[in-house]
């Protein structure tokens, strides 16, 4: 655990001190921002600060399907561009430590993108409105849960190869095809309805944000974020035995 | 590298991904597992928690026990969007629906309704396996419609705006306007200059309260048996609209209504309870004699009076010390404003609150009783009897007595004789339990025939009429009371202003914060570059 801690802040200042990561943060503020002045609140009259929540967060996934696998592509494949994996896997860490270490980082810095979400009901309380804070306090969490699934399938996308480029295409193409492909599947193909239902992360996100948190898709999130970084893990060590 | 050039055998690389492939697939394996097992305890306890400040979501617990105890799959199908009446509203001269009305009037009114319809459905869907759903935007999607309504066996016109349940060949209908309390549909006249009437959404709205007794009549199996006495020349007889109406709304809660002839019925015993329309002919000694029998042995009836006609069903009420008066109420403060007659009574302060059957109505749930006659509540009773007053007039309220025109279905006041009748009993229900009967009997009297009116029952104008004579059901029949039977408070809208927002907000979260962000990046960076 402690040297999956020291990886930790190893990532974590690796991210930090990347230019790059600031200007993802700065865009996916601005991205929010701008669709939260002009597009969740409405031209003029009361704006109904539930539903302002509800648009903000499925705002706030969505937008992840884009940041996600910018934020992720380095994560394992520029270790292996440049080499440095081939050190890392023969330190005396696992290749678990180091995937959860990678994964980990990536998370926070995923919270960082829509961490500015809760500041807007904040404002709105400032200007007059009476937000309800047991929404926005789901909204958060299902976020936390929905980006922790996406960071995970990033990581995976970038376990995959060494290209940076050809990572974050890997997983867009995941993260959108795990948010969507539940609501691409022709309504009259019934049995597979039921199915999909349970997986559906967008509606679990759509549900946290009306203010119910469902241990169903707690449980989701945590089997989905759990199988994604093993896929990684084992991604990574097929690259040493293969 | 080294790693990988050391030796691996083509097998051992195969041994490898077979490895990895087979652990994966058994995570994979153990995550569905895990989710459906979470997803079948759900089934069983509440595994969803409402943050909202006024729990919102949170289903009744007579709504989720209902839902639980659900064996059977239950489908149900709600098909929204224009039907014949709204196009019926919206008419240009050349008599065809005017479309831009419809998007702009009608389809957002429809719309609300979908949504809160599909978000209670979505919520029963989540106590039971056995529910499951189907919301079709019938404008978007009409041929998704056709396919859902020729499966079921309908017309899909007769499926719009309506909700079906269905489990089995059991099937239930309830129509969305029942839902949407107080609606005002409005009009577009086609001739120019005149003055359109606006729709104005529903002053509250009762979607649980009308799907969860369907639902619940629709599973409870057996269907208590309710006979509407006919062939009386009654305010409802067999044929008549006001018939189908009273059939199709006690077969929508769960009774069989059956016309009932009671010369010719061989015993009324099988009856949960039965319903006197009003009789314009006074019924006939022997009738009541079989109704008094009914009563006593530990029957359940609902007797309505009305002043234009004479019946008095004095023989049958005399034990319980309660007479229906020859007398027609006038109360100014408890009148309908929108008609001529101060008898003409209606509005929401009838209920007295003293019993199951009106309390959850008291001044929510305004109520139309036409032309009503007094209720005398007497001292002299048969022992054992209950009696509580269910509605009555205002402290203002007059007594005129009347004569009956019984042919002509009229009656005629007789001004000179007006008297004080304050808080005149409108309503009462009594009950007793007769030795030798394990079962007590119950009766309700209504001095109002306004109650069945067909407009105000069946056009849902007046939704109170609908909920008093469901729980005059309920009591008679002895079925459990549930919470739905009431209006439920519909949570506040949490409103901010546009114009005190907006400008914080573009300053905080389109410029300063981006900024910021934008800043640390350009720091970063000097950071990195300088050595």
């Amino acid at each position: 655990m402690n040297r999956t801690l020291i990886l930790f802040r190893r990532e974590l200042l690796a991210l930090m001190a990347a230019p790059g990561t600031w200007v993802l943060v700065g865009l996916s503020w601005l991205w929010l921002g701008a669709l939260y002045r002009w597009q969740v609140l409405p031209s003029a009259g009361h704006g109904d600060l539930q539903y302002m929540l509800w648009q903000g967060t499925l705002h706030a996934v969505n937008m992840q399907i884009l940041f996600v696998p910018l934020l992720t592509m380095r994560c394992v494949s520029e270790e292996k561009r440049s080499g440095t994996i081939e050190m890392l896997v023969t330190a005396p860490v696992g290749d678990h430590e180091i995937i959860l270490a990678k994964f980990a980082a990536a998370w926070v810095v995923n919270i960082l993108l829509w961490g500015v979400l809760p500041l807007y009901s904040l404002i709105a309380q400032q200007t007059g409105g009476d937000p309800d804070w047991g929404p926005v306090f789901a909204a958060c969490f299902a976020l936390l849960g929905a980006g922790a699934v996406l960071t995970a399938i990033g990581v995976f996308a970038s376990s995959l190869t060494q290209n940076q480029l050809l990572a974050a295409f890997i997983g867009l193409l995941l993260t959108f095809g795990f948010l969507y492909a539940p609501r691409l599947v022709p309504a009259d193909w019934t049995w597979t309805q039921g199915v999909l239902a349970s997986g559906d992360l967008l509606r679990q996100v759509e549900e946290a944000a009306r203010g119910i948190i469902d241990v169903v898709a707690v449980t989701f999130q945590i089997c989905m974020c759990a199988l994604f970084l093993l896929f990684a893990t084992r991604s990574l060590e097929v690259r040493k035995w293969a | 590298m080294g790693l990988k050039q050391g030796g691996m055998t083509r097998a051992w690389r195969t041994g490898v991904f077979a490895n990895v492939v087979l652990i994966c697939a058994l995570a994979a394996s153990v995550a569905v597992g895990t989710i459906t097992l979470v997803r079948q305890l759900s089934w069983q306890h509440d595994l969803r928690f409402d943050l909202t400040a006024e729990r919102t979501y949170s289903l009744s617990a007579a709504d989720t026990s209902m839902l639980r105890a659900l064996e059977a799959p239950v489908t149900v199908l709600f098909a929204w969007g224009v039907d014949r009446d709204i196009a019926q509203r919206v008419l240009d001269a050349q008599g065809a629906p005017r479309a831009d009305l419809l998007a702009q009037h009608y389809r957002p009114l429809l719309q609300d309704a979908a949504r809160r319809v599909h978000r209670v459905l979505e919520e029963w869907s989540h106590v039971t396996p056995h529910l499951t759903y189907n919301v079709i935007d019938a404008d978007s999607a009409p041929r998704e419609l056709e396919i859902e309504a020729r499966r079921l066996g309908y017309n899909p016109e007769d499926l719009l705006n309506t909700v079906l349940l269905v489990q089995g060949s059991r099937r239930r209908e309830i129509p969305l306007r029942r839902m949407m309390h107080a609606v005002q549909w409005g009009f577009f006249p086609a001739v120019a200059g005149a003055l359109p009437r606006f729709p104005q959404p529903p002053s509250s709205w009762g979607i649980s309260e009308e799907l969860a007794p369907a639902l619940r009549a629709l599973c409870s199996g057996s269907m208590p048996l309710v006979g509407v006495v006919v062939g009386h020349d009654s305010l409802i007889e067999t044929g008549s609209r006001a018939f189908a109406d009273l059939g199709a709304f006690l077969q929508s809660e769960g009774y069989e209504g059956r016309a009932l002839e009671i010369a010719r019925a061989e015993s009324l015993l099988p009856f949960a309870c039965i319903i006197v329309p009003a009789p314009k002919k006074p019924l006939s000694a022997r009738d009541m004699e079989q109704l008094r029998d009914y009563e006593q042995a530990g029957g359940r009836i609902l007797l309505i009076g009305d002043p234009r006609f004479a019946e008095d069903y004095a023989r049958l009420l005399e034990p319980f010390g309660t007479r229906l008066l020859s007398q027609v109420v006038d109360d100014r403060r408890l009148r309908d404003p929108s008609r001529e007659s101060a008898a003409d009574l209606q509005s929401m302060s009838f209920c007295v609150g003293q019993h199951a059957v009106d309390s959850p109505l008291k001044d929510r749930a305004a109520l139309y009783l036409g032309p009503t006659r007094p209720i005398q509540v007497g001292t002299d009773h048969a022992p054992g009897v209950e009696r509580v007053p269910l509605l009555r007039a205002s402290a203002d309220a007059d007594a005129i007595p009347v004569t009956h025109d019984s042919s002509r279905g009229t009656y005629a006041a007789i001004e000179g004789q007006r008297s004080k009748a304050a808080n005149a009993i409108l309503g009462v229900a009594v009950n007793r339990t007769h030795q030798g009967s394990a079962r007590e009997s119950r009766v309700i009297v209504l001095g109002g025939g306004g109650i069945l009116s067909p407009d105000e029952f069946a056009l849902a104008t007046h939704f109170g009429n609908r909920d008093l004579l469901l729980n005059c059901m309920t009591w008679l029949c002895d079925r459990p009371f549930s919470p739905q039977q009431s209006a439920r408070e519909e949570a506040r809208p949490r409103l901010v202003s546009v114009a005190a927002l907006s400008n914080p907000l573009r300053w905080v979260a389109v410029i300063v914060l981006p900024l910021l962000a934008f800043a640390v990046a350009i720091a970063v960076h000097l950071v990195r570059r300088s050595p």
